[in-house]
């Protein structure tokens, strides 16, 4: 046989111990292909669209920290392969074989095993990577296909092969000559090694707790001026505290817990109590790096969720009124409004009541006040057509007495529509036709009738509205017309969050020429979501990367100490253990394992959302929380998933 | 009065249309009175083990039946064949089974714990246990820094602690010295003679054997013969010699694996 055949045959026969290793190296195979396709596709890399730099950059971030993560990751799980198969080598050393062809099999074992592993994540990626691509494409609401050559895109392939074979490699190499065949002793009886019970330092302890709690306080206790300084420190003293979390606070808890005799020898606790103080410490490094990672996923996703969430929360408090707009055409406006709402309701839009359409007259204004005369277009309104609405849409009615014009403003935060404010001893010159009529300008009032943004008021885009006595509204009429008058629209619309496609639908019955101040909710929001999607996308797709690779880690860990729990569990069954207390134990322990890390994660993430809600002045708990939750469901999954294997495991020796 | 009653088992591995069928046990009967301390002995592939896995009721017969203390355990499933097995029976088996996670005074506490029996009860139950096999100066130490010997008595206690109906031994001094041995033997006779306990052990070894007060040999799945106790133990070890040599067969190591 030779030794190609021997590693061969090694692969196959441990397969089932190869498989967590192989599917984790191929799973971060097949995700830096994914972003390193991504980011180098021109359709995205150089798009027109906002946040196409924020986008590109933090792809070409993420790829990065894929590659440094994934090699931390092999690095681990190859040792704790390793660690795994020493009976085998030492039995192999037994036999005669001498260092040299052991490490050369171990050599070609992982060989072929980062072979497939590359090929089959390349192979799943560029499956992948052209969902993903359209999927992103379609939330950029970019009108192009996804092109062909993104799916197997050379350039990446040829990169992630190369990083990841050196990668590979390197590892292979490492963790070969770190074999020692001259202790066969070692080798064959290193399983059974008894492990010594944690031992803690006071001191440790001390520090441990001092770091958590001193981070903790100058995260909360942070000045806006400070945080960007002080964000760097405190992350560093945060990890150091986590890891003596879980090598030294963690243990004492537990000691503290089993000297409560009366907890302790309560029935299986005496067992998942003792055990978890071995594997606290046993897996301190892993639970203090899932941890680190998680508080780090936890807290830039809540940050890019409340970013998002509160952009679109503005847009909402901008908008009094979903859609607003005023066409022009004196013959046929109203018609082609009508046209519009039909439009609208047949694509599933819902009006509420108090649909505005309101003629008006175009003219060009001069107020004539201490300042500078100001001339302008307006839009004039007569007050019996608006209180008409106005009733209708259950709002405040205008008085105005003949000889009199009053502005309408849109309702700025803190006012109420209706709200009247005087302006005493102002002229208002209204030009028509080439005549010239003047009125008392007596003030202005706040009305909803305007999908307004109160930005639009202020930048000017608007065209002013003014409302006028309806005898008075006649004699202007009168003066002549350049064809300008027309309709004013303004609707509310129930689902504004989903209208955006019927919106846009209806809106190309409106004459673009003779359209003017078209505001709308539907379209804002939906163009806001779209930034919002992206960021979101990309903070979701590594969040969801991380919490797959952590969720391994623990996964791999718990799989590597298999053979020792399935004696320790038989062993208990024959002491008359029931199945059901074995399930109880096993869950009870994973639990612990699996949840700990985003216990501990999320309250790193509270301390550290607190110091960014100070940065930017706005509370941001809350999507914290939704972060968190989000992180907890997958978690929660895979847990019932890995205990779901594990107990498979168990059961032929323990049921 | 029989703490167990073993009737006609038979325990055949493999199906019986596979020519690979093998007969492990074939209508053996054994009967076990209070406060009896019993051997078993035969030669390798006598099927001890197979009769030991059943009467633990870790194993269940082909046909046949076992009763335990008027309890037939196949009928029991589950969990209720857990508590049975955790309160009516004591295991001690060669590679000693202690959890090295616990210390010695929580393993022998376990099987009391896991019946929460409460905190004040356990410790004085362990406290006595300990004392009656002398390993109390030890409680507190971990199950690897103590002696083969010692733990195996660790073992022993833990399989008493909990006043089992009959204590089951698999090849009790199958991994420590002869010292050893001897000092675990003596702990069995001991709690036999002093305490009344109900004791059975499957051995190869005729020293182990000698401490018991009767023998019952087995060979191809039936017992073979029967040996009681009269004089001392030098002269029943020679009787137990002597049966050897007429029952024959390999007295080996037996495979680890079967252990």
């Amino acid at each position: 046989m030779s030794l190609f055949q021997l590693a061969y045959s090694n692969v196959r026969e441990n397969r089932r111990s190869y498989v967590s290793f192989f599917a984790s190296f191929a799973f971060s195979v097949m995700v830096f292909y994914i972003f390193d396709a991504i980011a180098t596709a021109p359709e995205i890399a150089a798009g027109g669209y906002k946040g196409a730099m924020a986008l590109d950059g933090s792809l070409h971030v993420a790829r990065w920290v894929i590659a440094v993560f994934s090699f931390f990751f092999t690095l681990y799980s190859n040792s704790a392969f390793l660690k795994m198969r020493k009976r085998d080598l030492g039995i192999m050393a037994l036999l005669g074989a001498t260092p040299c062809q052991v490490r050369s099999m171990l050599l070609l074992e992982n060989a072929i095993i980062g072979l497939t592993s590359i090929v089959a994540g390349l192979s799943v990626g560029a499956l992948l990577s052209r969902l993903i691509a359209m999927a992103t494409l379609q939330m950029l609401r970019l009108d192009i296909p996804a092109p062909a050559g993104l799916a197997v895109n050379l350039h990446s392939i040829w990169r992630t092969a190369l990083i990841y074979a050196g990668l590979f490699s390197a590892i292979s190499l490492l963790n070969t000559v770190s074999v020692r065949t001259s202790q066969v002793i070692q080798l064959v009886r290193a399983p059974k090694k008894p492990k010594s019970p944690p031992a803690t330092s006071p001191i440790l302890f001390v520090l441990g707790v001092a770091c958590l709690a001193g981070g903790y306080y100058v995260a909360y206790t942070l000045t806006p001026w400070q945080v960007v300084h002080a964000m760097f420190p405190v992350t560093a003293v945060v990890c150091v505290g986590t890891y003596l979390f879980f090598t030294q606070v963690s243990v004492v808890v537990l000691r503290h817990l089993s000297d409560r005799k009366s907890l302790y020898y309560r029935n299986i606790n005496l067992i998942t109590l003792s055990d978890l103080t071995f594997q606290m410490k046993d897996n301190a490094r892993v639970l203090a790096a899932v941890t680190i990672l998680s508080a780090i996923v936890l807290t830039s996703s809540g940050v890019v969720y409340s970013m998002g969430e509160i952009g679109l929360r503005e847009v909402q408090s901008h908008f009094v009124r979903s859609v607003s707009f005023a066409l022009a055409g004196p013959d046929d406006a109203r018609e082609v409004v009508d046209s519009y709402v039909r439009a609208l309701e047949a694509g599933g839009v819902r009006l509420e009541d108090g649909i505005a359409r309101i003629p008006y007259l175009n003219a060009e204004v001069e107020k004539i006040d201490n300042g500078d005369p100001e001339r302008k277009t307006a839009f004039l309104i007569s007050e019996d057509d608006y209180n008409e609405w106005a009733e209708r849409a259950g709002t405040s009615p205008i008085q105005i007495e003949p000889g009199c014009a009053v502005e309408l403003m849109p309702v700025a935060s803190g006012d109420q529509a209706g709200k009247m404010e005087a302006v005493p001893n102002n002229a208002i010159r209204i030009q028509r036709g080439g005549h010239e009529t003047e009125l008392t300008y007596c003030g202005h009032m706040r009305t909803d009738l305007r999908a307004a943004s109160s930005m639009n008021y202020w930048y000017r885009t608007w065209t002013s509205l003014i409302a006028i006595d309806s005898g008075d509204i006649q004699d202007i009429a009168g003066l002549g017309s350049d064809g300008g008058d027309g309709v004013i629209f303004s609707c509310d619309v129930e689902n504004w969050k989903v209208a955006e496609r019927a919106e846009q639908a209806a809106r190309t019955l409106l004459p673009e020429d003779r359209l003017a101040d078209y505001t709308s909710i539907i379209s804002t929001y939906a163009e806001e979501n779209t930034h919002y999607g992206v960021t979101m996308f990309v903070a979701v797709f590594m969040m969801f990367l991380f919490f797959l690779a952590s969720s391994s880690m623990l996964y791999f860990r718990f799989f590597l100490q298999l053979r020792e729990d399935r004696e320790k569990y038989t062993a208990l069954r024959r002491l008359g253990l029931s199945w059901r207390e074995i399930r109880a134990i096993v869950s009870r322990e994973m639990a612990v394992l699996f949840f700990m890390p985003w216990v501990v994660a999320t309250l790193h993430q509270t301390f550290a959302l607190r110091s960014f809600a100070t940065a930017i002045d706005t509370s941001v708990w809350s999507y914290g929380a939704v972060a968190a939750v989000a992180f907890l469901i997958p978690q929660t999954a895979y847990f019932l998933a890995a205990r779901g294997a594990y107990l498979a495991e168990l059961a032929p020796v323990a049921k | 009065m029989p703490v167990l009653t073993a009737q006609s088992l038979t325990k055949i591995y493999g199906s019986s249309r596979q020519t690979t069928a093998t007969r492990a046990l074939s209508g053996l009967n054994l009967e076990v009175d209070t406060g009896e301390f019993v051997g078993v002995m035969g030669p390798s592939g006598s099927g001890k083990t197979t009769l030991l896995n059943i009467l633990a009721t870790i194993d269940t017969p082909t046909s046949g039946s076992v009763e335990i203390n008027g309890v037939s355990p196949a009928k029991l499933h589950g969990n209720k064949l857990a508590l049975f097995r955790r309160r009516k029976l004591g295991f001690v088996f060669q590679d000693f089974n202690l959890l090295n996670t616990l210390s010695v005074r929580d393993n022998i506490a376990l099987p009391l714990a896991l019946d929460n029996v409460e905190a004040d009860g356990i410790r004085r139950r362990v406290g006595e246990v300990a004392a009656r096999l002398g390993i109390a100066h030890i409680l507190d130490k971990r199950t690897y820094e103590i002696s083969g010997g010692e733990q195996q008595r660790v073992a022993i206690a833990r399989a008493i602690v909990h006043r089992p109906a009959i204590l089951l031994a698999d090849e009790p001094t199958g991994n420590v010295d002869s010292k050893a041995s001897r000092d675990i033997m003596e702990a069995f006779a001991d709690l036999n003679s002093a305490d009344g306990a109900t004791i059975l052990v499957v051995t190869h070894d005729p020293f182990v054997a000698s401490f018991c007060r009767r023998i019952v040999f087995i060979k191809d799945g039936k017992v073979f013969s029967e040996l009681r106790k009269k004089d001392g133990r030098q002269t029943f070890f020679q009787e137990v010699l002597d049966t050897l040599s007429v029952l024959g067969g390999e007295y080996g190591d037996p495979a680890r694996s079967r252990a």
